[in-house]
């Protein structure tokens, strides 16, 4: 155990706490670093700093699991302040599942109690002897043996380290999928909130961390929060008056789910189908008449999208789930796998939290089971059952085959690209995923531009960064200089649209601020000089946010990513969906290759999609 | 030094802007979330212009944002409104423009909806509203939008926006007031007007003759 008590700092900028925490497993060692205020100017914070660090001290060769790589937790200037949406933290590391750039979100209060303990984020290295779990108390911190959590659930671990040492504390851990390095483990933080993507979580478990437990008393600078709080009061009939805040204010993200399956944007059995009869009884409307006990937030949010679920009756009756499925969850584990009971994806979605799974990865990993199965790729006796969709034996069966790594559990553990690879015969053509990321839930054959965002996003197949499929659906961004409405099967303008949000959306990831409030564009800038007392503009935000995108490429450029990994799985260029919103539609090679051409023109990268030695002297990129 | 007469100073402007929205709310010509006004000093290549979003009946000189007739903020912290394209189309093309009122007056845009054109049925609807053009529709925010309004303010003092609400514009913020106030003042009788009978009696030809020939309309 090592204890060392910390000097308070003081820092000039406000809504930044001026200081990073660094932590070295290995020699235990623990020390502080500030924030230079050129680097909080050029890469914001959140994402944009994580990027920054990862990049300069991560080597492109180091493994994922090589106690080199190194964990990046993050905050932004605006996190925990008065702005709403700003519960929320980034995590980044070398993703083990794309060996390239990795990162994933999470809402709650652990980002903001971060910064109350006086840090803006944390940097772990190293590796730890023994099982271990990091204490963060106002200032003061330790690294203490966690040999009594080790091996328990997220949710056990949180209840029993706050038991421990003080229901005050957030907590912020991983399960036994994270400590068996199954290459799609989350972090689990706040009872349920989970940082998802990219396999962090077994990065954290390479490391043998278990949890980091933070509280903190400090308030967080704002330079001018009067003012905030003047300005917030009167443009909240225009936030809560936004389409889908409205809708993730009533029902929560699913309650978009059937919007989103009349467009054919629903992945349905493995993405093999564009319609399902039983779509309703998985969608928002039903999922909170039949399940949902109670609305929550995260920290200052007015939409509170997060819905506390109870099962009532059946097998699971009295199940809780403090965070219940969202739109993801619900398709993830749901109409991907045939699935229509609600009361088995909250289980499913129930033993993911438990055993620190991301619920995208694992429900396409056993829909690429199910079907291998159905292919007769798998043996019954090499799956230890039968494997049938919409079964819920199947579902949950494999959920934990795949968290304790048993069988043909221990295969998927690698995620669905190296599983294919490894079971191969056709099977890579219905793996779905992207530089090795498992596919979200949204169908790129119903919006071009997502198929394009998919092929080039930088940690894989991701429907967060850009979502151009909004832009799609009919949304303009005036601010942004997004006036037209673009047709969701056309592909000419989708290269621009999205390498502009794809900008946006770094910004916002560095603020950090959720992607569901429904602020515009014009009004952060403001926001964020009278946080940080920092002027700004759109402009240079939208410039830092292409610095921070483009850092991002680099490291992937240097760790072999190039136009060869920018692409989309077999079955979205050549299989057509043969019903539904979608109808007929793929995203052909020609297709692909014509979107790709505009993107990489658009951003001045070159034909093999390397950003030009003029871009990345522009933005003082190193190359 | 040339001395040159002005109407006040940037801060005073600012401040009779707050006080307009104010009034307009409160004579429920703008809402919660629709309208937007803009002002500049006579003849500047600047203007300022309330905030997008913002609750309009409570504004603040400190929340107003100031643009360039190309549409860029040169100050303030927040988003200026989304319609500054039309706002610095229209000064781009009429020097003796000073204010520039977008109300949501609900009787006006009702009858633009039902197709009924404001007539001559008061003295002020003939003098000081002259021809009410109407602004077919395009989506607020764009430059569309802003192109169309710009062709049709051309000796105009007054736009219906299809589906949208009316523009008045004047040398300074009371004369752009008064006209989308007048505007929902005749559209007012003439609404009512049309309750009762179809034949609606307008001014005399003789007087709107008169009119015609004082007012050039």
């Amino acid at each position: 155990m090592v204890f060392k008590r910390l000097q308070r700092g003081v820092c000039n900028m406000h809504g930044y706490m001026g200081k990073i925490l660094r932590v070295d497993l290995s020699s235990e060692k623990i020390w502080e670093e500030p924030i230079r205020e050129e680097d909080a100017r050029r890469f914001i914070g959140g994402v944009g700093l994580a990027a920054k660090i990862i990049y300069d001290e991560v080597k492109p060769e180091t493994p994922a699991f090589s106690p080199e790589n190194k964990l990046v937790f993050m905050t932004g200037p605006l996190t925990g302040t008065l702005v709403p949406c700003t519960g929320r933290y980034v995590v980044c590391a070398k993703s083990p599942l794309t060996d390239a750039w990795g990162e994933a979100h999470s809402g709650g209060f652990w980002a903001r109690e971060i910064k109350r303990a006086g840090y803006d984020g944390i940097v772990i290295e190293g590796m730890a002897e023994k099982p271990s779990y990091i204490v963060i108390d106002d200032g003061e911190v330790r690294i203490e043996d966690a040999k009594r959590i080790w091996g328990l659930g997220c949710l056990e671990a949180e209840e029993k380290l706050k038991k421990e040492i003080g229901e005050d504390f957030k907590v912020a851990c991983i399960g036994p999928a994270g400590e068996r390095l199954v290459r799609f483990a989350c972090i689990i933080n706040d009872g349920g909130r989970a940082a998802g993507r990219c396999g962090i979580g077994a990065v954290m478990g390479s490391k043998m961390l278990k949890a980091v437990a933070v509280r903190g008393r400090r308030e967080i600078p704002m330079k001018d929060p009067e003012r905030i709080r003047g300005i917030l009061r009167r443009i909240y009939p225009q936030i809560m008056s936004f389409p889908t805040t409205q809708i993730h204010a009533s029902y929560g993200t699913s309650g978009e789910l059937l919007s989103f399956h009349q467009y054919g944007d629903v992945p349905i059995k493995n993405f093999k189908l564009g319609d399902w009869d039983k779509i309703e009884g998985i969608s928002g409307e039903v999922y909170n008449k039949l399940m949902v006990k109670a609305k929550k937030a995260c920290w200052n949010c007015p939409i509170a999208c997060w819905r506390y679920v109870e099962v009532n009756e059946g097998p699971y009756a009295g199940l809780i789930l403090n965070r219940g499925p969202e739109y993801e969850t619900l398709t993830a584990l749901g109409s991907l796998l045939l699935n229509d009971k609600l009361d088995v994806i909250v289980k499913a979605n129930y033993l993911c939290n438990q055993y620190g799974l991301d619920t995208i990865s694992t429900g396409v990993c056993i829909a690429f089971a199910i079907e291998c199965y159905e292919r007769g790729l798998i043996s019954e006796e090499e799956a230890g059952m039968t494997l049938k969709w919409g079964d819920s034996e199947t579902i949950l069966g494999l959920i934990e085959a795949i968290a304790e790594r048993r069988r043909l559990g221990s295969l998927l553990a690698e995620g669905v690209k190296r599983a294919s690879e490894k079971i191969s015969k056709g099977s890579e053509k219905f793996a779905m995923h992207v530089k090795g990321l498992e596919m979200p839930m949204h169908d790129p054959r119903a919006f071009k531009g997502m198929g394009l965002q998919y092929a080039v996003s930088n940690r894989g197949a991701c429907h967060l960064q850009g979502m151009v499929l909004r832009i799609e659906q009919g949304e303009r961004l005036t601010d942004l200089k997004i006036y037209e409405r673009l047709d969701r099967f056309e592909v000419k303008g989708k290269g621009r649209i999205l390498a502009i949000m794809q900008n946006w959306h770094e910004v916002l990831e560095s603020l950090i601020i959720c992607k569901f409030l429904g602020i515009p564009p014009g009004h952060i800038p403001g926001l964020y000089t009278l946080v940080t007392g920092m002027p700004t503009s759109l402009e240079s935000l939208l410039e830092a946010g292409e610095r921070i995108y483009t850092l991002k490429r680099m490291f992937n450029v240097k760790c072999g990513i190039t136009r060869k990994d920018d692409v989309l799985p077999y079955r979205i260029m050549y299989e057509g969906l043969k019903e539904g919103g979608t109808l007929g539609n793929t995203i052909s090679p020609e297709e692909l290759k014509a979107m790709l051409d505009e993107y990489y023109s658009v951003r001045g990268w070159d034909e093999n999609g390397i950003p030009r030695g003029e871009v990345l002297k522009r933005l003082g990129v190193q190359s | 030094m040339e001395e040159t007469f002005t109407f006040g100073s940037e801060e005073e402007l600012k401040e009779e802007i707050c006080k307009t929205m104010r009034r307009l709310f409160n004579r429920g010509l703008i809402s919660a979330l629709g309208g937007n006004i803009s002002a500049r000093l006579p003849n500047a290549n600047e203007f300022w212009i309330t905030p997008s979003g913002v609750f309009k009946g409570e504004l603040e000189p400190e929340d107003l944002v100031k643009v360039s007739l190309e549409g860029n903020v040169i100050e303030g912290f927040l988003r200026p409104s989304v319609e500054t394209p039309f706002h610095a189309a229209i000064y781009r093309r009429r020097a003796d423009v000073s204010a520039v009122i977008h109300s949501h007056n609900p009787i006006t845009t009702g009858l633009a909806l039902a197709g009924i054109e404001i007539k001559p049925v008061t003295i002020e609807a003939a003098a000081v509203l002259r021809r009410v053009k109407v602004v077919p529709w395009a989506f607020p925010g764009t430059e569309r939008l802003a192109r169309l309004v710009g062709e049709h303010i051309e000796g105009a003092r007054a736009l219906v926006l299809m589906n949208h609400g009316v523009i008045g514009v004047g040398s300074n913020l009371l004369e752009a007031e008064a006209i989308v106030e007048t505007l929902e003042e005749v559209a007012t009788a003439q609404f009512i007007a049309s309750l009762f009978r179809r034949d609606i009696p307008l001014i005399p030809e003789e007087d709107m003759e008169l009119i015609r020939r004082l007012y050039g309309v």
